[in-house]
Formats: structure tokens, sequence, C-alpha cells
């Protein structure tokens, strides 16, 4: 009897997931196609084959500044990220379930917030300030949105270091310091190369924060928000088709690395 | 005059120096180690009440015990891991409380191997000379010789990941060892390898102890492997030990109930005390005298203990110097080199019996009456508490 119900439910579950990727993927189907038409406006189906909108997006100045301001940002916001979300987790290994659940829900609150809320305020305070200040600020917005991810890529890993590694290392003849720097460290390094990636994307992907707070200053997506809004040329496709195959591709990586990071202790 | 003096000095120093060195090259030998009155209390319970052991130069002694009995505790304390809430420490007469773990210049043997996971075999063994600043050509040379010692001469390149349990508990042994530690721990080292694994590491291990030289503590719960190990064996139970002793002594001569019945296995007659400094078993149906060590006890109750192989399975006739009596077969394990029956006395009381078989002895099943001899000298009697 269960045994059938559960099939399916589990059936439906399988249906119900298809739909959702599916409803995920069209607009990726669109607009990578779309990407290589030859008209100078944004055709579905395309017409023709072309490369030339990517060759316009690398021409103009504006698109690589835009690039050149997202990237430098992520890096930022990354190297900020992964330390906090280190300390984080180097705080939450080995507590109780309760505290570890606490913690990382107060951490994923920020995210709960709706971005635009976090976005007004951010902008409510920054806006006196001109020049590197928004800078930081948008990098620590984001440092925090990526926090969460940090965490949960980072303790489940270090929880499967045995502790009595560490141990080793000091009965070896290693500092605290020392134990930490060469076993530590260097036992969960896929799992913050992982955890770096992907707080690179969710800082590289960021919008509203982006747009509220800065003035003068474009990033990828506020370049893209802000050319939608005056003419839809296929511009727009290739930079958005380049930012998905990013992320698709961090993705991948990233998660190539945590599970790496995790197959390493796995077996002791 | 000034000149001759101070190439003297010169002399003295270089002398100092030479016999300093020489000094540590005698290292090998091993250290004393001296625990005295060690307590460890955590919130709820007492690991260690008043733990004191004194280990020679050399020793290789196994503290025994079931789980919680305190083994780790003791061993963590001498690590470094954990504070002694009291008592004192030394090795070779040296207070080594206040030191760190890796001041203490100690070896240990994880039971989980805890190789470091991003490093090769060699990188491991390499560890502790590297963090010592040992120059690169001698690291090459011991790395070399502690992995030819463990017999993966060859393995040097591998990943932790890339090895077998029983061949990660050797680069674990050679990274412990590389150092040439004075002392070296080792917390259930075999615990998570199979029988046969266990059974040659155990004698790997005994090889590397006699080529060291270094105080070996080995903490097991095996009654089996402590045996086979040990110079000495501290048995422990509840925070505090026992009995220390050589195995033959624990097993020949079990100080208390507790010992007789963790190492090894014994069969237990209640007896009640008589007058005359006797013993009346009614199981047995007799009154034995007791020996001095326990007639000064106060107990009324005074329970004998023999060891299943003191009791033997004997013909009608030939009990000589031993106490016959008639049993009933209540169940037989076949061990292959010996069967050991469950069996019930007359008066109901139910014991071991080992027997020794070739291939050609029956078994005897359910049901079978035979007679007993227990050898009375092998006895041993404790008061029951
Ligand atoms: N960190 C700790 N906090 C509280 N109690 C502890 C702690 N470590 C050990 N204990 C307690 O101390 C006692 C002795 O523990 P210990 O680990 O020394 O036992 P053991 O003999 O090594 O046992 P096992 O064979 O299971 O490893 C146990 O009752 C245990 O619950
Ligand atoms: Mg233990």
């Amino acid at each position: 009897m269960t045994t059938i119900r559960e099939a399916g439910s589990s059936r439906m579950l399988h249906l119900g997931f298809a739909l959702i990727l599916l409803f995920l993927l069209v607009p990726l189907l669109v607009i990578i196609p779309m990407s290589f038409s030859e008209t100078r406006y944004l055709a579905f189906p395309p017409v023709g084959f072309s490369l030339k909108w990517y060759g316009a997006f690398f021409q103009n100045p504006r698109w690589i500044g835009a690039l050149g301001w997202s990237v430098g940002v992520a890096i930022c916001a990354a190297l900020v990220a992964v330390p906090a979300g280190v300390c984080a987790a180097l705080y939450l290994r080995h507590r109780s379930g309760a505290v570890v659940n606490v913690v990382l829900g107060a951490l994923l609150g920020a995210q709960i917030v709706p971005t635009i809320i976090l976005a007004l305020g951010i902008r409510l305070v920054t806006a006196p300030f001109t020049g590197s200040l928004p800078v930081v600020v948008v990098t620590l917005a984001h440092a925090t949105l990526a926090l969460p991810f940090v965490v949960a890529t980072v303790l489940p890993v270090l929880n499967k270091l045995d502790v009595s590694v560490e141990k080793a290392a000091r009965m070896c003849g290693a500092t605290p310091v020392q134990a930490f720097r060469h076993i530590t460290i260097p036992a969960i390094r896929p799992a913050l190369v992982g955890a770096f990636v992907f707080s690179f994307f969710v800082s590289f992907d960021e919008l509203m924060i982006a747009l509220f707070t800065f003035q003068t200053i474009e990033t990828l997506p506020v370049r893209i928000w802000g050319e939608v809004r005056q003419e839809l040329t296929p511009v727009i496709a290739a930079a958005t088709s380049m930012l998905i195959a990013a992320t698709t591709a961090a993705v991948i990586v990233g998660q190539a690395h945590i599970v790496r990071a995790s197959s390493r202790l796995a077996d002791k | 005059m000034a000149g001759g003096g101070d190439a003297a000095g010169a002399t003295d120093r270089r002398w100092g120096l030479e016999n300093g060195s020489r000094h540590r090259g005698n290292a090998l030998t091993g250290a004393r180690i001296l625990f005295s009155s060690i307590r460890k209390v955590y919130r709820r319970d007492v690991a260690l009440s008043s733990f004191s052991l004194a280990i020679e130069a050399g020793e290789f002694v196994t503290l025994l015990g079931p789980s919680g009995s305190g083994k780790t505790t003791a061993l963590n304390i001498l690590a470094g891991f954990t504070a002694a809430s009291g008592g004192t420490l030394g090795v070779d007469g040296k207070s080594i409380l206040d030191l760190p773990p890796e001041k203490r210049e100690i070896g240990m043997v994880f039971q989980g191997y805890s190789l470091f996971p991003h490093m090769t075999v060699a990188q491991n063994v390499a560890f502790p000379l590297a963090l010592r600043r040992v120059a690169k050509s001698e690291i090459a040379r011991r790395v070399g010789e502690a992995l030819e010692m463990v017999r993966l001469g060859s393995f040097g390149a591998r990943m932790p990941n890339e090895l077998s349990g029983g061949q990660r508990q050797r680069v674990a042994f050679a990274r412990a060892v590389v150092f040439r530690p004075r002392v070296l721990l080792m917390d259930e080292p075999l615990g998570a390898l199979d029988l046969k694994l266990r059974e040659a590491m155990q004698l790997e291990i005994k090889r590397y102890h006699a080529e060291l030289g270094c105080t070996v503590i080995f903490v097991t719960h095996d009654q089996g492997e402590a045996l086979a190990l040990s110079d000495r064996i501290a048995v422990m139970t509840d925070g505090e030990i026992a009995q220390v002793g050589t195995p033959a002594e624990i097993y020949d001569r079990p100080d208390s109930q507790y010992v007789a019945e963790f190492v090894g296995r014994i069969n237990v007659f209640p007896g009640q005390r008589r007058p005359g400094n006797r013993i009346e078993i009614p199981d047995l149906g007799l009154t034995a005298a007791l020996p001095d060590t326990v007639a000064g006890a106060a107990a009324e109750t005074v329970n004998m203990c023999v060891r299943p192989e003191d009791v033997e399975i004997v013909g009608p006739a030939d009990a000589s110097g031993m106490l016959a009596c008639d049993a009933t077969v209540e169940e037989a394990y076949f061990l292959g080199d010996t069967v050991s029956y469950s069996v019930a006395l007359a008066a109901g009381r139910r014991i071991t019996v080992e027997h020794q078989r070739r291939a050609s002895t029956p078994i005897m099943p359910a049901g079978s009456r035979l007679r007993l001899g227990i050898r009375m000298s092998s006895a041993h009697y404790f008061p029951a508490v």
C-alpha cells in the first residue's frame, strides 16, 4: 500500500521538478539563440548566425567598464565572505545542531529580507556619499549575501575533518597556528575554492543593491538593466548569454571542488 | 696563559656540545614516565580518580579497560590535550604538565590514522621534520628510513586515500616515530582493522618497539592484544587502576575478581566462610582451606574462581590431584582447536569448560553426561563485594 502511494507521489515529485526545470530553462533557451541573430533588434526565432553582438560587447567601453566593476566587486566580496564564513564555520564546528541552526538561520535572514528593502536601506544610508564608500558598502553587502553559502559549503567539510588530524599535527610539533595553516586550511582547500566561486557569483549576479547604491558606477547587471530600459539590442542577449555561461560553469566548477573536498576526507 | 685558558674553554665548550649531542643520540632509549595521583574531573564524570603509574624507560605498557574507564583521558593528559584536575606527571623526572602538546616531544598514533589528507605519504612523514627545520637531504633520508621500517618504501608518492587501512596505520606509525620521540602513545591503533590484519600489525608493532627502544603506552580494550604485546598491563576500571603487572601476573594471579573476569574467562563458585579460615562451596559439596591473602578479609561470602582451562574432562579413574564432579553438557561451542562446553553441575551451577581437540575428537552433544576434574591448586579466592 504505502509503497504504491510512495511511488505515485515520487512520480508526481519528478514531474513537478521537471516542470520547474523547464520553466527555468525556457528563458535561457530563448535568450542564447537570440544573441547570435544578425538582426539589429532582438528577434526570436533568430535570423541568420553572427558573432557580431559579442564583438560589439567587447568593443564598447561601457560594457567592458561594467564587466570590470562587476569582477572587481565580486572578487572583493568573495575575499571578505570566505574568511568570514570560515571563521563562522570554525565556531560552529562540533557545536550541537540547535546552535548551528540558529546561526545559519540568522545568516540566511539577510537573504530572506527582500533584497529591495536591503537595497533601499543601503541607498538611504549611502546617498550623501560619493567616491569609494558606496563601493565598499556594496562589496560588504554582497559578502553578507554570500556568507551563508560559504558556511553551508565549508561547515560539512570541516565537520568531516577528524579533529584527531589536527591533534596529530600538534603531536608532530606544530603550534595551533601552524596546525591551522599547514593542515586545517590545506585539508579543506577544495571547499574554500568552491565557496570562493559561489561567493563571486552571488555578487556578480546581484542587481538590486548595486543599482540603488551606485550613482555613477555600472556593474554588468546594472548595465543590462539600463540597456533593457533604453533599447533592446542583441548585445544584451550576448551579455546575458555570457553571464549564464559563466554562472553555469562556476556552479559546476564550484560543486566539483566541494565534492572533491568531502570525498578526500570521506574514507578514513 | 690567557690564551691557553681560552683554548681550554673552547675545548670544554666543544666537549660540552659533543656530550650534549651524544646524549641526544642516546635519547632513543626511551623516557621514564611517572603519573602520580592524576585526577580528571568533568562536570558529570570523574574520568580519572587517582591514577598513579610508574613506567620504566623503554617499557611497553598497555592500559586495558572497558569503555569509559579513563584510558584515553590518561593518554590525553600525557599528550597535553587534556588538563589534569590534580596530581603530577613527570617525564624523566621533569614535570611536563605546563608544556603544550607540541613541546612535549611525544609521538602519537590515533585510532583513525589521522593522516593529512592533502599530503602524500612522504610529505606526511616529513611533516614533523620540516617543523623542526631539519635539512632537506636529511629529511629525505630519514623519511626513507621510516618508510622502509614500516615496509612502505615505494609508497612515498601515494595519497592517503589511495592506501588500505593497514598501510595507513603504518604511515601513521612512521610519522609518529620519524622525529625519534622518546615516548610513543597509541590509542586503540588497531581498532579499525579486521582480525587478520590486527594480528599482523601486532607483530609489526612489537618489532618497531624492539627496533626503536622508545617507551610505549598502548591503549586497548582487547585483552588478547594486551597480553600479546605488553611488558606490563595496567587494568583499569572506573578511572582507577585495578592491577598492574606482567601479562602472566595479570592472568595467573589476578588481584580481584574484576581483573580475573576482564582478562580471560573465569568460572565463579560462591562460597560461605566457615570457622578456621575455611570456605564451604555448596555447588561442589566441599569445604576448602582459604589462602592467607583472603583469610583476613571481612566478607562473609568468598567466591572461588577457576579458569576454564583448569577444568578438565576426565575419565572415571584419572582425576588425580583434581576435584572430580559430574556434569551435563548444555551447549557446545565449536572453536576449531577447542570446544567450549557450557555444562551444568549436579547442584545446578553452570560453568564453562574448554576442551582441547584434534580432528578425531568427537563433540559431545547437549545432554551428554561427563566427569570433570577441577584443578583446585589453580583456584583463586576473592571476597565477594
Ligand atoms: N570531554 C569530556 N567531557 C565530559 N566527560 C568526558 C569527556 N571526555 C571523557 N569524558 C568521560 O570520562 C570518562 C572516561 O573517558 P575516556 O574517553 O577516557 O574512556 P576510555 O577508557 O578511553 O573509553 P573508550 O574505550 O570508549 O575509548 C567517560 O565516562 C567519559 O564519559
Ligand atoms: Mg578511548
